[in-house]
């Protein structure tokens, strides 16, 4: 092939009709053959590209289903226990104050409970 | 102000010194018993009990009994249930009009909160209130 171009190069525009008759009737069937040369490389190719997604699609399928397992998983993992942080903050809780020492006035609209110790 | 004792079990002192202070508030000196002890924290021991209710004037005799005999025992161990139901695991643990507070905060957020509560009561935030 790479001759045939070479030698279409020295001929200068073999496409342009100039008179040779003879030369462009010996190219027609060869333009055709390199034409469907071209065609079944491309054909092939374009097999193995559709090939090659298959094949990826059905690898990504499979990943995407142990993800799903994995997520399962762990969603049906026992939940760590979350560290005692103390009370929830949002929250109002009841603090007894029966016998307890008190300062202030005890109608106050404000209550604060200390727990503590001396140490 | 209420006060709710929880005796940390690694604090050693802490146990008897709540013991202390609980037959303090028999005879009505509670918070001045409790300001004594925060005051002297190093010297934490009975004859340091004996002697800051002798400065007190509480009536010694009675003092010592209720001491000697656990008399508050149940006292003591009831707020302590009561924290651990409440979830409260290290001291000082604050709660303002039943909101929680963790640890020794700084005053301006025990301002906050008090601020919050007063709006939602819908009583006057007094003006020269600190700003939380």
């Amino acid at each position: 092939m790479a001759k045939r171009v070479r030698e279409n190069d020295s001929e200068k525009a073999p496409y342009q009709p100039r008179g040779g008759s003879a030369s462009g009737g010996n190219l027609g069937p060869l333009v055709l053959a390199g034409v469907a040369i071209l065609l079944v490389l491309g054909g092939f190719s374009l097999a193995e590209v559709k090939g090659l997604r298959k094949e990826l699609g059905e690898k990504v399928a499979l990943l995407e289903n142990k993800i799903a397992d994995l997520q399962r998983k762990v969603e049906a993992a026992p939940k760590a226990q979350a560290p005692q942080r103390g009370p929830d903050p949002n929250k109002v809780y009841t603090v007894k104050s029966e016998g307890a020492p008190t300062k202030g006035n005890p109608g106050a609209p404000i209550t604060i409970a200390e727990f503590s110790d001396f140490q | 102000m209420v006060w709710k004792n929880l005796p940390l079990s690694f604090h050693q002192n802490a146990r008897p010194a709540a013991l202390a202070a609980m037959a303090a508030n028999e005879q009505g000196k509670f918070w001045e018993f409790h300001d004594k002890l925060f005051a002297n924290q190093k010297d934490l021991s009975k004859d340091a009990y004996v002697r800051y209710a002798q400065e007190l004037g509480l009536d010694m005799k009675r003092f010592q009994d209720a001491f000697t005999a656990e008399k508050f025992k149940g006292h003591v161990d009831a707020d302590s249930a009561e924290a651990a139901a409440l979830g409260v695991t290290g001291t000082p643990a604050f709660f303002v009009n039943g909101k929680f507070l963790s640890g020794a905060k700084p005053f301006e957020e025990f301002a906050k909160v008090i601020n919050a509560e007063l709006q939602r009561l819908n009583l006057p935030i007094p003006p020269n209130a600190p700003k939380g």
